[in-house]
């Protein structure tokens, strides 16, 4: 291999890889093939997990609703007392104080 | 199976403001490991924020000040180049102290990640046992869904309160649990519509960062993982545990790297202003799930070994809507079965499809919009004069590559000539589920590559 220096065959392979595994081939021109993460080949390799952690989300969202009959935020019995023993209402001033913020721009 | 991800100690935030960073924050959570890089490029295609250096064949780096700390990088580098800042060393020093209390606030994401960690199929749901295994660690819960069902109050009645205003009312009567308020809204003119969420702090940073135009936008609603380590020392420590508040150390579980940074934000310090103690931080420290998992071990405790019987009490008490924060769409889905409860004085039963608006839910689209009809009360059909109200709603699935998904959602805004009254943004494709905190499984390469790799690593320098 005497004329190929590490850093071009890498060059080489991770051009390669660079299509096998993102198909992003936008090398200079900025431009992006695929905008959708789940059509390249890491989103749809990311796509099966995510499918199944979702499942397990919605199977929770209906645990909640069958076993403790709470769809909706208001229904938590503990919400209501938090706002009656504490916070008042949403918007409150110990709200605004306490579970509100405010931004800043960064630059 | 799932690979183990190295780390770094964390510090104490920067001395003083630092380029886009402010004094005691988090600076460079998220770091290339020069060794180990092989310049493959993958990570630079998936960074939302363009703060990944380097092109093929070279050592990659972060330019910490464009970068939002999210992790996708982290997840998807095929080469387990890249690391995290870690404080698990941190949590398991308080958990043996005897005096301190400490507070695990655990994200909905959590749940359905971390027995990957110890062996199981993803997606496998874990609440029982993964209450019984952090008590078995030494930890109290407040379960971040009870902060997330907090969110949900206060965003989707400050929503409530911006369309109120923005149809020309000075006040907007709310009736919650047979109580009626009154808001005064007219402050809220100067709120503009759309609304954005504000709970995943990569996303607000974004905006600070490249949009800092729209950050009157952003709902002004911490995340749930600021509101429940404000609540947890101030009304926890009065009112449920009985406790000192600076006795209290609260840890975030998350899914997500970016809550690391989150909690080390100065203005993270209410409880302390409230109680009027300084010195006090709402979050002391943030475990991703993956640390949470090292924590366990490192203790010898496996909860897959433990029961996944739940008997939730105070603060572990959460609803359908909030679990649903942990992916995609389910913070849309839980602000609206709250709208839909305020502006129609509906209580559909638990089971009932009326609480589903499965047309938000994220899937595999990276923008997902939706118009969703609800039916006015009579006191709200005097007030807004109309029989039913058309919410039109906008779900951005990851910001994706360079802000692919999100960028015309937003320009629109800027333009003042966005169609909706909700936006969600979520940084991570798929929500927090996949976030860059979550157990990672490697990406599989092809031999092709294996070779490519394998030969190019056996070549001098
Ligand atoms: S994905 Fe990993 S190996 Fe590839 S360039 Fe980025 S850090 Fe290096
Ligand atoms: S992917 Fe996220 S964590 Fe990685 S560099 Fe980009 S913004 Fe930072
Ligand atoms: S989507 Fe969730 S996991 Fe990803 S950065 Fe935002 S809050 Fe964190």
């Amino acid at each position: 291999m005497g004329n190929i220096t590490r850093r071009a065959f890498i060059k080489f392979a991770g051009l390669t890889s660079v299509i096998l595994l993102t198909g992003f081939p936008r090398l200079g021109s900025g431009e992006i093939i695929s905008n959708n993460f789940f059509d390249t080949p890491v989103g749809r390799q990311r796509l099966n997990i995510i499918k199944t952690r979702q499942a397990g989300q919605y199977k929770d969202d209906l645990i909640l609703r069958e076993k403790f009959k709470m769809a909706a935020s208001h229904e938590n019995p503990m919400i209501k007392r938090f706002y009656s023993e504490f916070a008042h209402h949403p918007l409150s001033e110990v709200s605004e104080a306490l579970l509100h913020t405010h931004y800043k721009a960064r630059v | 199976m799932v690979r183990k991800v190295k780390t770094f100690k964390g510090d104490g935030g920067v001395s003083a403001d630092t380029g886009t960073y402010r004094k005691g924050e988090l600076r460079g959570i998220i770091k290339i490991d020069q060794e180990t890089c092989v310049g493959c490029d993958t990570c630079r295609t998936v960074c939302p924020a363009g703060a990944v250096k380097g092109s093929v064949g070279e050592k990659h780096s972060i330019d910490v000040d464009r970068c939002i700390n999210c992790g996708q990088c982290l997840l998807n580098c095929p080469f387990g180049a890249i690391e995290q800042m870690s404080f698990v060393d941190y949590v398991i020093e308080k958990l043996k102290d005897k005096k301190t209390k400490v507070v695990a606030i655990v994200a909905p994401a959590v749940r359905v990640a971390i027995a990957e960690e110890f062996g199981a199929e993803p997606g496998t749901l874990t609440v029982g046992r993964l209450w019984a295994a952090l008590k078995k660690a030494g930890f109290d819960i407040y379960e971040n869904n009870f902060a997330a069902d907090q969110t949900i109050l206060e965003e989707g009645t400050e929503l409530l309160a911006r369309v109120a205003a923005h149809s020309g009312l000075k006040e907007l009567p709310v009736e919650l649990w047979g109580k009626k308020v009154v808001l005064e809204v007219e402050e809220f003119k100067h709120k503009p519509l759309p609304q954005f969420t504000s709970c995943c702090p990569a996303w607000v940073r974004y905006a600070e960062v490249y949009y800092p135009k729209v950050l009157p936008n952003l709902s002004s609603c911490k995340s749930p993982q600021q509101m429940a380590g404000a609540t947890a020392k101030t009304y926890g420590a009065k009112e449920i545990w009985k406790v000192k508040p600076e006795n209290i150390y609260t840890v975030g579980v998350m899914p997500c790297t970016a809550k690391i940074f989150e909690a080390s934000r100065p203005e993270f310090d209410s409880a302390g202003k409230f109680l009027k103690k300084s010195g006090m931080r709402d979050v002391d420290a943030v475990l991703t799930t993956r640390d949470l998992a090292e924590v366990l071990k490192k203790l010898n405790i496996d909860p897959m070994k433990l029961s996944e019987e739940r008997q939730p009490k105070d603060f572990m008490q959460y609803t359908g809507g909030a679990t649903i924060f942990g992916v995609s769409g389910g913070v849309m889905e839980a602000a609206l079965r709250f709208a839909f409860h305020v502006l129609s004085g509906l209580e559909p039963s638990a089971m009932s499809p009326q609480w589903d608006f499965e047309d938000v839910r994220g899937y595999r689209h990276p923008v997902v919009s939706a118009t969703i009809p609800v039916p006015l009360r009579p006191e709200y059909e005097k007030v807004f004069k109309t029989k039913q109200i058309d919410i039109k709603v906008c779900v951005v699935n990851g910001i994706g590559p360079e802000g692919a998904h999100l960028k015309p959602v937003i320009e629109d805004v800027v333009a003042g000539k966005s169609p909706y009254h909700f936006i969600e943004v979520m940084t991570c494709p798929g929500g927090c589920i996949n976030g860059g905190g979550q157990p990672v499984h490697p990406i599989e390469l092809g031999l092709w590559e294996k070779f490519l790799y394998a030969f190019a690593g056996s070549i001098k320098k």
